[in-house]
C-alpha cells in the first residue's frame, strides 16, 4: 500500500517535471524575442534589450535559464505580467478564488441532477422516466457549453431579464448580487458533467442491480428502496465518487470557457488574456499553476480510490 | 463540456474485454444485424451520414458563397431568400453552416486520424516491451495528461498560430496521452493471452505477433475511442474557433459563427440558432452511433 502511494506520487512528481519542461520549451517556441517582448513597446533601443537579456537571464544557456526559472517558481515567483507589472503569482491569488466558486457550484449543480436521475433511470430501466433521463444524458454531453451558456444568455437574460447577464460582483461586497451572477455560470458548467455522472450512476446500479448481494438482500425480504438505498447505492457509490473526482479536475478546462462567455474574471479568464495579450509570464504561471492542480486532484482521486477499493491495493497497479 | 480528456474517455472502455476472434464477413453481418435493431443508433447513423455529405458537397448546396455580402440584407430574419436569415454582415447564414459542417468534419476526423496514428505505435511499444522503454513513454503520457485537454489544445493552439491545420494538430495531440494509455492497457491485456504466447513461442516476428494478433484484436476499442473522439473533436474545433484560436476568416466554423452571434444576441438571434444547432446536433448524432457501436462491440456496457 504505502509502496503503491510512494510510487504514486513519484510519478505525479516525474510527470510535473516534464510537464513545467515542456511549458518552458513552448514558450519560448512562440514567436518573438522575449527579451522585446518583455521591454514592451517603448523600449526598443538595442542597449536596452540586452540590458533585459542579460538581467532576466535569457544570455544564459537553456538549461541554466530552467533551473533558474523553476526555482524561482517553487518559491511562488513566477515573474511579472508584461501588461500590468503585477506579480503573476498575485494574479493568480486572486482569481482562484472566484473559479473555485464556480466550480463548486456547478459541482453542486451536477450532483444535484446527475445522482438522483441516474438511480432513477436504472432503476426504472425501460421506463418512460429512463428513456427521459437518457435524453437528458446525450443532450448534455452533446451541447457545447458555450453554446448551453449563450442560450440561457439569450433566452433569461435579454428576453426576460429574470438573471444579470454576465460580469461579476464579489461575495465580500454584495453576496446577493454575486450568486445571482453565478446561477448561469454554474448551470452551464454543470450541466455535461451532471450528464457524466447521471450516466455512470446508471452504469453502476444497473450493475450493482444484478449483483449476488443485492439478490440476497431482496431474498431475505428486505424493502425494495433498503435494497436499493442501502446496498446498491452504496456500491454504486464508489465508482461514481471516483468519476467525480476527475471531472473535478475536467471542470477546470470547462471554467475556462464558461468565465469567458459570462466575463467572469477568474483563472480561466486570466489565461485566455493572456493568451490573447500575449503575456508570456502570466501565460506560463497560469499553465503550470494548472498542471499542479490537476496532477494534484487526479493524485488525490486515485489516492482515495485504492483506499476503498483494495483490489487496486493488492494488484499494485492502478491503470 | 465534453473536451476534458476524461470525459473523452468512456469509463467503460477501460475494463478489459475478452478478444473476440475474427471469422470475417459473417461477423461483419451478424454485427450489423445487432446494430440494426438499435433504433436510436440508426437514427445517428443517419444524421452522421447527412452531416458528412452536406460536409462534402456544401459547394453545391449552398444556394450563395460563404462570404458574399448581402448588404441590403444584413441581420435579415430566417425565411424567404435566405432560409436561415443573415449575419452581421450579410452573409447568408444557411451557406455558411453548410460550409461549417466542411470544417468541423474535416478538423474531427483528421484530428482523430493524427491522435490515431501517433499513438498506435507508441501504445503497441509501451505495452508489447514493457520494461524501460514503457516507462520513457508513460512518464511523457502522464506529463501531457498534467495537462487539462483543453488547456492543452489552448495552449498549442497560441503556440503554433490560428488556422484549420493547427486546430486540428491541437486537438490531434491534446487526445494523443489518453489514447495511448488506453491502447497500451489493451496490449498489456493482450500480450497475456495464450494465442500471443504461442505465436511468440512458434518463433513468430514480433512485427508478425503485432500485426497479426495484437493490431486485428485491438480494431474494436480504437473504433469505440474513435466514436468518443470525433464528438469531442467537434466540439473541441468549435470551441477553439469561437475563443478566436482557431479557423481563421473568412473560413465559416460554427465557432467563428458562434462568436459573431455573441456580439448581436439580441438584434439577431437566428445567428445563435442555427449554427449552435447545427454543432449540438453533429455530436449528438455521432454520439447515438458511438453508443450504438459500443453496445455492438464492447457486450459489458449497459447503454
Amino acid at each position: 500500500m504505502t509502496r503503491y502511494l510512494l510510487r504514486r506520487t513519484l510519478h505525479a512528481l516525474i510527470a510535473l517535471f516534464l510537464a513545467t519542461v515542456m511549458v518552458f520549451i513552448g514558450i519560448r517556441a512562440l514567436p518573438g524575442d522575449p527579451a522585446i517582448a518583455l521591454a514592451g513597446e517603448e523600449a526598443l533601443n538595442p542597449e536596452m534589450i540586452e540590458a533585459i537579456r542579460q538581467r532576466y537571464g535569457l544570455d544564459q544557456p537553456p538549461p541554466v535559464q530552467y533551473w533558474r526559472w523553476i526555482g524561482q517558481a517553487v518559491q511562488g515567483d513566477f515573474g511579472r505580467s508584461i501588461r500590468t507589472g503585477l506579480p503573476v503569482s498575485a494574479l493568480i491569488v486572486s482569481r482562484i478564488p472566484i473559479t473555485i466558486q464556480l466550480t463548486m457550484l456547478s459541482l453542486l449543480v451536477a450532483v444535484t441532477i446527475g445522482m438522483p436521475a441516474g438511480v432513477i433511470s436504472a432503476v426504472r430501466r425501460g421506463k418512460p422516466a429512463d428513456y427521459l433521463a437518457n435524453g437528458f444524458g446525450l443532450a448534455g454531453l452533446s451541447i457545447p457549453n458555450f453554446v448551453l451558456g449563450m442560450a440561457l444568455i439569450i433566452t433569461l437574460t435579454v428576453d426576460r431579464n429574470w438573471f444579470p447577464s454576465s460580469g461579476y460582483t464579489s461575495f465580500a461586497v454584495d453576496p446577493v448580487d454575486n450568486l445571482m451572477r453565478m446561477v448561469l455560470p454554474a448551470i452551464t458548467l454543470g450541466t455535461s458533467m451532471s450528464a457524466i455522472i447521471m450516466r455512470q450512476m446508471r452504469s453502476s446500479m444497473l450493475d450493482a442491480l444484478t449483483a449476488d448481494y443485492v439478490r440476497t438482500a431482496r431474498s431475505k425480504g428486505l424493502s425494495e428502496w433498503s435494497v436499493i438505498g442501502s446496498h446498491a447505492l452504496r456500491n454504486s457509490l464508489i465508482t461514481v465518487t471516483t468519476v467525480i473526482g476527475l471531472q473535478l479536475a475536467g471542470l477546470l478546462s470547462g471554467a475556462v470557457i464558461t468565465e469567458q462567455i459570462f466575463l467572469i474574471p477568474g483563472f480561466g479568464k486570466l489565461l485566455l488574456d493572456s493568451v490573447f495579450q500575449r503575456d508570456y509570464p502570466v501565460l506560463q504561471g497560469v499553465v503550470v499553476i494548472a498542471a499542479v492542480a490537476y496532477v494534484s486532484i487526479n493524485l488525490l482521486v486515485d489516492i482515495t480510490y485504492s483506499l476503498l477499493n483494495p483490489r487496486i491495493r493488492v494488484s499494485g497497479t492502478g491503470v | 463540456m465534453a473536451v476534458d480528456p476524461s470525459a473523452r474517455v468512456d469509463p467503460g472502455s477501460l475494463e478489459p474485454r475478452v478478444a473476440v476472434p475474427g471469422k470475417g464477413r459473417s461477423r461483419r453481418a451478424q454485427v450489423w444485424r445487432r446494430f440494426r435493431r438499435n433504433k436510436t443508433a440508426l437514427v445517428g447513423l443517419t444524421c452522421v451520414v447527412l452531416f458528412v455529405l452536406a460536409a462534402l458537397f456544401a459547394p453545391v448546396l449552398a444556394p450563395f458563397t460563404y462570404n458574399q455580402n448581402f448588404f441590403e440584407a444584413v441581420l435579415a430574419p430566417p425565411g424567404g431568400e435566405h432560409l436561415m436569415g443573415t449575419d452581421d454582415l450579410g452573409r447568408d447564414i444557411y451557406s455558411r453552416v453548410l460550409h461549417g459542417a466542411r470544417v468541423s468534419m474535416q478538423a474531427a476526423v483528421m484530428a482523430t486520424v493524427l491522435a490515431m496514428v501517433v499513438s498506435l505505435p507508441l501504445g503497441l511499444v509501451a505495452g508489447y516491451y514493457r520494461g524501460a522503454i514503457d516507462s520513457v513513454i508513460m512518464r511523457l503520457v502522464d506529463a501531457l495528461l498534467a495537462f487539462p485537454f483543453i488547456i492543452l489544445a489552448i495552449a498549442l493552439a497560441a503556440i503554433l498560430g490560428p488556422s484549420l491545420m493547427n486546430v486540428t494538430i491541437a486537438l490531434g495531440v491534446g487526445s494523443v496521452p489518453s489514447l495511448i494509455r488506453i491502447i497500451r492497457g489493451e496490449v498489456l491485456g493482450l500480450r497475456e493471452e495464450d494465442y500471443v504466447d504461442g505465436a511468440i513461442a512458434s518463433g513468430a516476428t514480433d512485427v508478425s505477433v503485432l500485426s497479426r494478433h495484437i493490431v486485428p484484436n485491438l480494431m474494436n476499442t480504437l473504433l469505440v475511442q474513435a466514436t468518443v473522439m470525433i464528438p469531442g473533436n467537434i466540439i473541441g474545433e468549435a470551441t477553439l474557433s469561437y475563443l478566436g484560436l482557431g479557423v481563421q476568416l473568412p473560413r465559416p466554423s460554427w465557432g467563428v459563427m458562434l462568436n459573431a452571434a455573441q456580439q448581436n444576441l439580441s438584434s439577431g438571434p437566428w445567428m445563435l440558432v442555427f449554427p449552435g444547432a447545427a454543432i449540438c446536433i453533429a455530436t449528438l448524432a455521432f454520439n447515438l452511433f458511438g453508443d450504438g457501436v459500443r453496445d455492438v462491440l464492447d457486450p459489458k456496457t449497459h447503454r
